[in-house]
């Protein structure tokens, strides 16, 4: 062990990667952070930056085994509610645009508010405070909402982060409690040797780098696959590109988080006025000869431009006298069981995984819980259903 | 698929007409889209029917140039798609099909155009350079000002001063004259004898002659009206309360070509026209996802191609200010050539001859736009001199220099313009960072040290012109 330059070293600098190096390194770990780019380059910079604590449409919408599945993810979430409360004091800034001012789960159709029902009936099991509301107190409560809009969930703890702002003040954060941060550096090689992590870089100046660390820290988010296979590991996690839209700013007049049940919307508006449109509409990858290029930025399709703005503008008629301003694309990671991935891999010692989808909303939780996980061999929260354990089966022949 | 053009050509400037024309000839199936409600450009634009009078004040290059976008304007086998902007490009690589899928928005909605090929000519625009008092109204662009006079037959002020380096600001004068306006002042931040050193290099003026001799008529003629026009000056600030009333002008050290604090004096004026050169509108080229590289003096960041004005992506084309600032004819000689090669690349029987012609007539133009991109060049270290830390950079979220430096420090691995626009949001408003893209480059290189190459640009995002949501609800026309 004592050949061990760093304790833990975390690779990717997204939110989950730099919350991790500020957790760790507060527990007086030495770490180093490596990105193969620049901070907060993709997902985490690039999502629309939700704080959705309602179980989310993707989750519900695919019958009620994977409906129950999500409802585990619940003590996660009641985690994250907290800490997004006092991340912004616990980093001693003073605004990160961090606003929990409550989100509606809204519905059109009779079908959409019976699935509103089913849904709140977990949360309510799980402890999450939410209710149902229609009719003046919706009306009252959001008068931006289209008539179309039925009934809706409330959640007054919901609202949004700014991906702008979070992971630059926790990889701030983190280099002020001694996390050394290496960006342009791109992980090369990752063997086990002598009980530690042997790790080679090169950075894009050319040079390159070999050194060594007790932990390895896998928090690349949609590249955690090809990370995990330089450790020789398979994770099932795959890339997938959405995308988000930005309207021109406006006065105040959405304080809340506004997603929908049943089709593609979530829209909130931030500090400086602009509404952030998204929900899960496709961009698309281009593909060569090897399949998907998930290194160069995927594009929105139009279809999803069109049909995000369509929903929109049904949920939110005032949204027709905005301009679009700006369509992008982010790249999250899901696994193939769209749980979190969290953990120990049992069959590469000292190697930790920390990512999933949500990772903007839970991304604070998952660094935190993972840095509690390598410290101290040990979480608060039950993680043990979101470890690498669970698919083991692919790496019962690597090594 | 069915329904594709073979040729579709953006922008309806000299080299968009050019290109249009060359198509046309051989008989491909072309489209022009332009922003505006008549072909011609930022340099023929036209002005409303009702408004044509006087159209002489601009010159002769104008009228003829005008007459010829009208001439091209009227053959029938071109379809015009005039009023419509342009506000995405999708390859076929992208749309996975055959054809490049353009997305237009109009007044009354969206329509979409496809084809088999694409000739970028989208032009260029007023070079932005911040100073203390640059966001006032009545401080624009030269070329802003020159856009108001075609469009509008409106000279936007009783006494403006144009100032920078570049020589349009000769002609802009030239023109305000022949409107009965006299421009306060004419200010050039180059000593008079640079111009005179480069004209004097071996045959520059023989090669030359025909637009040394209109700038020197133009010079000659202001200064008969008694217009002042100054070398080796510069404006410093801009003052007024709601719109500007005076300009700070500085004498210029002749050794380090810097202001001098302490040699200032005030102009009164109501409008400034500033004109230090030109920035290519390269988004189109970028968004399609083709190569561009930085040209100091040429326009920023600028298409590659090939030579023959193939850009590198397969079947997508580039012509003029796009590739690099170069004028009306190095515009006109390129979208010829532009369209010689989407026709060779098609299929089409291109004579050999012609194609030669086409790429010698490319190259003398061309170098006569270097030669102009060194005269015209003020120095970065002049234009970083002109903005104090209090000067907005990012006029659409208005982010000032001393704001963007404090990130900088903060942020000690911020180092590409795309993480200084997430973090600062510099760049994030409704001009896409055509206005701040050069200063943040330039703040970012000086901070970090970093090459420019390496900080890169804004990655060029749909929509590039801001678009009515309420289109969205309307569908798409074809």
């Amino acid at each position: 062990m004592s050949k061990a330059d760093w304790d833990v070293a975390v690779v990717g600098g997204g939110l989950v990667g730099a919350a991790s190096a500020y957790y760790l390194s507060k527990r007086g770990a030495r770490v180093l952070l490596l990105e193969r780019r620049e901070l907060n380059g993709q997902a985490s910079g690039q999502n629309a930056g939700s704080l959705h604590f309602q179980i989310e449409q993707r989750l519900v919408s695919h019958g009620e085994a994977m409906t129950r599945q999500a409802a585990t993810i619940l003590p996660l979430i009641l985690d994250a509610i907290e800490r997004w409360r006092g991340i912004t004091a616990e980093l001693g800034e003073t605004d990160l645009d961090v606003v929990q001012h409550g989100g509606l789960m809204v519905a059109e159709t009779p079908q959409q508010v019976a699935t509103l029902e089913r849904k709140l009936k977990l949360e309510t099991q799980g402890g999450l405070p939410t209710r149902i509301i229609d009719g003046e107190e919706l009306r009252s409560l959001a008068p931006y909402l289209s008539n179309s809009v039925l009934a809706a969930t409330y959640c007054a703890v919901e609202g949004h982060g700014n991906p702008r702002l979070i992971t630059a003040a926790l990889a701030r954060g983190a280099a002020r409690q001694g996390t050394a941060i290496r960006t342009w550096t791109t992980v090369t090689g990752l063997r086990r040797e002598e009980g530690c992590w042997r790790i080679e870089t090169e950075n894009s100046d050319g040079s390159v780098r070999r050194e060594y660390a007790s932990t390895i820290l896998n928090a690349a988010g949609a590249w955690a696959r090809e990370l995990a296979a330089l450790a020789g590991v398979h994770l099932p996690v795959f890339p997938v590109a959405l995308t988000m839209n930005a309207t021109d700013a406006a006065p105040p007049f959405i304080p809340l988080l506004i997603q929908h049940v049943g089709r593609r919307l979530s829209l909130k508006q931030m500090r400086e006025g602009n509404l952030l449109i998204g929900g899960g509409w496709p961009s698309r990858f281009e593909r060569d000869r090897n399949g998907l290029v998930t290194t160069r930025a995927a594009y929105p399709r139009m279809e999803s431009i069109y049909g995000n703005m369509a929903v929109a503008l049904d949920v939110v008629p005032a949204v027709a006298r905005r301009t679009l301003l700006r369509s992008w694309t982010g790249i999250v990671g899901i696994t193939a069981d769209q749980l979190p991935l969290l953990g120990e891999v049992p069959e590469a010692p000292g190697f930790f995984v920390a990512t999933g989808g949500s990772a903007f909303t839970l991304g604070l939780t998952y660094a935190a819980q993972i840095a509690e996980l390598i410290d101290s061999g040990r979480t608060p929260l039950d993680i043990d259903i979101y470890g690498p354990r669970r698919f083991g089966h692919l790496n019962a022949y690597m090594g | 698929m069915e329904n594709s053009v073979d040729i579709a050509i953006i922008g309806a400037g000299p080299g968009g007409l050019a290109a249009s024309e060359t198509c046309a000839r051989f008989g491909a199936s072309v489209t022009v889209i332009d922003e505006q409600s008549a072909p011609g450009g930022q340099i023929y634009r036209q002005a409303p029917e009702n408004l044509r009078q006087r159209a002489e004040g601009f010159g002769i290059a104008y009228v003829d140039g005008v007459a010829k976008a009208n001439a091209v304007a009227s053959i029938s086998a071109i379809e015009w798609r005039l009023g419509h902007a342009v506000w995405n490009v999708l390859t076929p690589q992208r749309t996975q099909s055959e054809a490049f899928l353009i997305s237009t928005v109009t007044d009354d909605g969206l329509s979409e155009i496809e084809a088999k090929r694409v000739i970028v000519a989208t032009g260029c625009y007023d070079m932005p350079v911040p100073f203390p008092g640059w966001t006032l109204p009545g401080v624009m662009g030269a070329g802003a000002i020159q856009a108001l006079m075609k469009g509008q037959r409106v000279v936007p002020g009783k006494k403006i001063v144009l100032a920078g380096s570049h020589p349009l600001l000769l002609i802009i004068a030239e023109q305000m004259l022949a409107f009965g306006e006299r421009p306060a002042a004419v200010v050039f931040s180059q000593p008079m004898w640079r111009a005179g050193r480069l004209l004097s290099r071996p045959g520059v003026a023989v090669s030359f002659a025909e637009p040394l001799a209109q700038a020197a008529r133009a010079y000659a003629k202001l200064l008969r009206a008694g217009v002042p026009v100054i070398f080796s000056g510069a404006v410093l600030r801009a003052d007024g309360n709601d719109r500007v009333e005076s300009v700070t002008l500085a004498h210029l050290n002749p050794a380090t070509g810097l202001p001098q604090p302490d040699n200032t004096r005030e102009i009164s004026c109501d409008a400034v026209g500033i004109g230090f050169g030109f920035t290519a509108s390269s988004e189109l080229v970028r968004l399609a996802g083709a190569a561009t590289r930085w040209s100091r003096t040429g326009g920023g960041w600028i298409a590659v191609h090939d030579g023959e004005m193939r850009s590198t992506v397969a079947n997508l084309y580039v012509a003029g200010e796009v590739a690099g600032i170069g004028g009306a004819k190095t515009a006109a000689a390129e979208g010829a050539l532009a369209a010689l090669s989407a026709l060779r690349d098609a299929g089409y029987g291109v004579d050999a001859a012609e194609l030669r012609r086409a790429r010698s007539n490319c190259r003398r133009n061309r170098a006569f736009a270097a030669l102009l991109q060194e005269l015209a060049d003020p120095g970065d270290e002049l234009l970083r001199a002109l903005r104090d830390e209090g000067t907005v950079i990012c006029r659409c979220e208005e982010i000032t220099k001393g704001q963007v430096e404090e990130l900088l420090g903060q942020n000690p691995f911020l180092g590409t313009s795309n993480a200084l626009k997430l973090l600062g949001r510099t760049g994030m408003g409704a001009c896409q960072g055509r206005y701040c893209s050069r200063s943040v480059l330039e703040l970012i290189s000086s901070a970090t040290g970093r090459g420019v190459e390496d900080i890169g640009q804004f990655t060029a995002r749909p929509p590039v012109k801001p678009v009515p949501i309420h289109h969205f609800g309307g569908g798409v026309r074809d």
